[in-house]
């Protein structure tokens, strides 16, 4: 077969390759790495596949009875569904050019007997995800397994490199490299901000030529904002939405296949609870879709879906991945999107082909909100889309990796270092931390106690090797990135799993009490250990269960375009676009309750309630860098004299909240947004919040402090439970330079308070001029962050004073 | 610095803000829930917490000991965390230096050593409770009768305070009703089950430095 049989298998499909495709095939042949910039349903996956195939045909002319040729290239994906696609369309392409080659799929749906059979015959092809990747490496003899190999595409890339799931692929190719020196790493990515970037995190710092192709394919976006009837009645707060569902229904309707993303798994319950109260007739034809559901739920919704059997799906981030659905016409968005890529990723889940026009409607959830429309539009035209910032020098993820080589082949110190250090993530790796990464593994950090009993990795004629089961078996369980919060599992009294909720849920819950979830009221029968046995229940009203885990930030792009169309509001050009019109009365009220601030003011409000003192700031930054800077500015506060603040944000504003008057003339007088250091400020500063704890939690979690215990858990095992914030607790005390929990610190400025983007945010309100407005009402920006329950508290007060007055609180009530 | 006090028919128990009670009559220390030997536990089998935190909790006691010189410290169960490791031993020498005290344990779930550990240091081990007048020490509640009273540990209570402007601080406490008392864990490697503020609960929570009823 040659490339003249491949372009005659594409004009079989009436299909024309693409100037990209053709180029990438080229690139493949002659030994390139690379990353191809092309946007799904396009035919990236053939792009890379053919130049596969063709590169081992160029290898082995007998190809077609070579015998027992062993793995030849790995494909991995974010997720399995989209696993099962790549199988169809890689095996289908070979079945029809008869060419021998075996694709399977590897990934924790794999039997064991799958995994056998594999084990004695490798298929050509294997499909799999970072973590069944690495739990190959954790095999003895796994580099047997990879000695054939030539290449590793890594699919949907973008949605990875943002991730420690994306550092487990650079340290998996590091060894995959150092197996095999001319090993090819083909990456697949939408567009995002930092495309370059993303090319070299992904393929590293190796001696192979690289290349971007790029597939510059036109693509459009249409977007509706479903507004209220009457703007005056849509609530000011809250995250909801489902006061507009009636306007959804006949979208439903008038669609053939409907796809509703909403921002959390509990949103997505009520919406499809409230969904079946307006439009009964739709039961049957609507379903949800959320990572707490059990794996074969979701499945059958997917299968569904694709099939075009079901008119709408409730869904939240949890399919803004997966197959093609074709039969989707309709795409909604419900509350903010919170970023531009997101939201088009979404838009792009309706089939069509590739240039047709696709369109997505938003459905705010509170009045000001509505804005989200025209901002979003607004990066549409301007093609602004945002970068996805990789993790550098995750300790966590290195640690894990390290026992996981240890447990199969073991390894020797410097070969692993030098591969580390030839990825972007652990360049800047120095020998003495990686030599306290070993000590942690083998000494459990600084041992002073000559009694000392730790035993995880042990050296044995200097190879680093596990020879514990004990350890072997914990280690194996608990691999991975993705952490949970302790779940329990929700399943009917046959045994039938429905999916996971967090014990902090069900706690408050006992036996009798009904829950909504999954779709259904669910009667609890009985708790045990981590089980929750339900049965459906036709009770009317049922509590829904919350998930915890992050809300998102607002993109700085979309912030940028916000602040940009609140500039513009009083333009007379602009006031055409209907967001900005259904607007006006809102705007109206903020600037007669207290002022709307133009670029370049800086608006500041206080007013005094029955819960204390307020404080509202509005930077319109996204609620991390608010948390951020609401804890710097509660330090500076505080320095004035001893308070406790209580703050609350969202992605326009944040709050501080006390019971004693806050000196905020005074403070402003001082200089309250001078910043010399930041990071100093903000070392200062979120020193004293839950930031770095919170953190913590993932990265103890990864380095395989925490273990959470498997089922038919022993008494011993159990005894080996604890929390993360117990370690936390501990290494601040006694190990304060250890790494992890330097890494918390570290993450939280990059990630969680993004210093960078803080940094733009300080500069930008120190050239604007303080409006300070004294507040007799909450204004329409005031309101949504007064009553967000979630809050960060910032004090410099004594434990016992807090103590006393909390007290005296409590009595007076 | 004020003590509470409360007490039981004619003794007098002093709420310690280090988690402990004095029985002043019988000159007897009261804790539970040390969970000895759980930084090694976890560092046997792997999981890197720094060692010198298990030995806080040692120091903590032993200044108690020293303060107080009781004649009994007797401990409510989970006094060691899981199987024996080299912890077992710092805690004997603490108790070699401290002769005149008698060290008594309620046995409670954690404790699996086996006895000649206890034996080596004349700890006396009660298997489930220990009954002084109408007095009850136990790990977890049992059913007692109207004029008894119960001492336990376990559940390692906490509660949670919440201030004005929505603040929030999560402290151990010792949770008192009629009949029964629920002590904080001494150990500082445990964690805290948030109590309800029922109407006819005493709670006295610890700062470490004083303790508050709340």
């Amino acid at each position: 077969m040659t490339k003249k049989d491949i372009l005659a298998w594409f004009k079989n499909q009436k299909w024309k390759p693409y100037a990209f495709q053709l180029e990438t095939w080229e690139a493949l042949l002659a030994g390139y790495s690379g990353l191809v910039n092309a946007p799904t349903g396009t035919g990236k996956t053939y792009s890379v596949w053919f130049g596969i195939l063709l590169d081992y045909m160029q290898r082995n002319p007998n190809y077609k009875t070579k015998k027992k040729p062993g793995l030849q290239a790995i494909w991995i994906t974010p997720i399995r569904a989209l696993g099962k696609e790549i199988q169809y369309a890689t095996s289908r392409s070979c079945s029809d050019l008869e060419i021998p080659f075996e694709v399977a799929i590897r990934s924790g749906d794999t039997t064991t007997a799958q995994k056998t059979k594999q084990k004695k015959n490798m298929p050509q092809l294997l499909v799999t995800t970072p973590e069944s990747l690495h739990l190959l490496l954790a095999q003895k003899g796994y580099d047997e397994v990879f000695k054939n190999i030539s290449t590793v595409v890594v699919d949907e890339w973008h949605e990875l490199i943002g991730s420690k799931r994306g550092v487990q692929i650079e340290l998996a190719l590091s060894r995959l490299k150092g197996l095999k020196p001319d090993l090819k790493i083909w990456g697949i990515s939408a567009t995002i901000g930092n495309l370059e970037e993303a090319k070299d995190v992904l393929l590293g710092n190796y001696a192979s030529p690289t290349k971007m192709i790029r597939a510059e394919l036109p693509k459009r976006l249409e977007i509706e904002t479903i507004f209220p009837d009457v703007i005056e009645n849509f609530p000011w707060a809250g995250f909801i939405g489902t006061k507009l569902l009636p306007k959804v229904v006949p979208i439903i309707y008038s669609s053939q296949s409907v796809l509703i993303f909403t921002n959390t798994r509990s949103q997505s319950e009520i919406w499809y609870r409230q969904l079946l109260e307006v439009a009964p007739d739709l039961a049957g034809l609507i379903a949800l879709h959320h990572g707490s559901l059990d794996q074969k739920t979701r499945a059958w919704v997917e299968d569904n879906l694709h099939a075009g059997k079901l008119k709408a799906v409730i869904c939240t981030s949890s399919l803004d991945l997966g197959v093609d659905f074709s039969a989707v016409d309709t795409v909604i968005q419900v509350g903010s999107p919170k970023g531009v890529a997101r939201f088009m990723q979404r838009a792009g889940r309706s089939g069509h082909s590739p240039g047709a026009l696709s369109k997505i409607y938003f459905v705010p959830t509170n009045s000001l909100e509505i804005i989200e429309g025209a901002a979003m539009r607004e990066s549409l035209k301007r093609n602004v889309v945002e970068s996805r910032i990789p993790y550098v020098r995750s300790f966590d993820v290195l640690i894990q990796y390290l026992v996981t080589l240890a447990l199969s082949n073991g390894f020797k110190a410097e070969e692993i270092y030098n591969e580390i250090k030839q990825t972007f993530c652990y360049a800047s790796v120095t020998p003495e931390e990686f030599a306290w990464c070993l000590d942690f593994i083998t000494k459990g950090g600084n041992a002073l106690d000559a009694y000392d009993e730790f035993h995880k990795v042990v050296i044995e004629e200097g190879i680093y090797t596990v020879t514990s089961r004990a350890v072997a078996t914990r280690h194996r369980l608990s691999m991975g990135t993705i952490v949970s919060y302790t779940a329990m599992q929700v399943k009917f009294m046959s045994g039938k799993r429905i999916g996971s909720i967090e014990e902090n849920f069900i706690s408050k819950l006992k036996p009798g009490d009904v829950f909504w979830f999954s779709g259904n009221n669910l009667e609890i029968v009985h708790i045990h250990h981590m089980d929750v046995l339900v049965r459906k229940s036709k009770a009317k009203k049922g509590l829904i269960p919350s998930w915890q885990g992050g809300r998102m930030p607002l993109s700085s792009q979309l912030s940028e375009m916000i602040r940009y169309k609140i500039d513009h509001f009083f333009d007379t050009d602009q006031a055409e676009e209907e967001e900005l019109i259904k607007l006006k009365a809102l705007f109206e009220l903020q600037a007669s309750r207290s002022h709307l601030p133009s670029n370049k003011e800086f608006l500041i409000e206080s007013i005094q309630t029955r819960e204390g003192y307020h404080v509202f700031m509005y930077p319109f930054e996204g609620r991390f860098v608010h948390e951020g800077m609401a804890a710097i500015v509660a330090r500076k506060i505080s320095e004035i004299k001893p308070m406790t603040f209580s703050i609350a944000m969202n992605d326009y504003g944040f709050e501080l909240l006390s019971d004693q008057e806050i000196p905020i003339e005074e403070a402003l007088e001082l200089d309250l947004f001078g910043i010399e250091n930041l990071e100093k400020e903000i070392q200062l500063s979120v020193n004293s919040t839950e930031m770095a704890r919170r953190r913590f939690r993932e990265i103890a979690s990864i380095a395989g402090l925490v273990f959470q215990g498997f089922p038919g858990k022993s008494m011993k095992s159990k005894h080996l439970q604890a929390n993360a914030e117990l370690f936390f607790k501990v290494f601040e005390q006694y190990d304060p330079t250890n790494l992890l929990l330097r890494q918390a610190y570290d993450e939280v400025l990059d990630f969680q308070l993004e210093i960078a983007r803080m940094q733009k945010a300080y500069t930008r309100i120190n050239q604007q001029k303080l409006v300070l407005v004294k507040l007799k009402k909450p204004t329409p920006f005031a309101f949504p962050i007064l009553v967000d329950r979630m809050r960060g508290k910032y004090t410099n007060e004594t434990l016992e004073d807090r103590l006393f007055k909390m007290k005296t609180q409590l009595e007076k009530e | 610095m004020e003590i509470p006090v409360f007490h039981i028919d004619n003794n007098t128990f002093e709420i310690l803000p280090q988690k402990a009670l004095f029985w002043k009559e019988k000159q007897t220390l009261i804790l539970s829930d040390l969970h000895l030997g759980k930084a090694s536990h976890f560092r046997k089998n792997g999981m890197a917490i720094p060692i010198e935190s298990g030995l806080e909790d040692l120091i903590q006691l032993d200044h108690l000991l020293e303060m107080y010189h009781p004649k009994r410290l007797l401990i409510l169960g989970d006094l060691f965390h899981s199987a024996y490791n080299q912890e077992w031993e710092y805690f004997g020498s603490l108790l070699k230096k401290h002769p005149d005290t008698e060290c008594i344990l309620v046995r409670g779930n954690h404790d699996i050593l086996q006895m000649h550990h206890y034996e080596k240091y004349n700890v006396v081990v009660y298997k489930n409770t220990l009954k002084e007048g109408n007095i009850i020490f136990a790990h977890d509640v049992i059913e007692i009768a109207e004029h008894e009273f119960i001492i336990t540990g376990h559940i390692h209570p906490g509660f949670v305070l919440f201030g004005k402007g929505r603040q929030r601080l999560a402290l151990p406490c010792f949770y008192k009703k009629k009949n029964s008392l629920i002590l904080p864990a001494f150990g500082g490697l445990t964690g805290l089950a948030r109590m309800p503020k029922d109407k006819d609960a005493e709670i006295y929570v610890s700062t470490g430095e004083r303790v508050f009823r709340v």
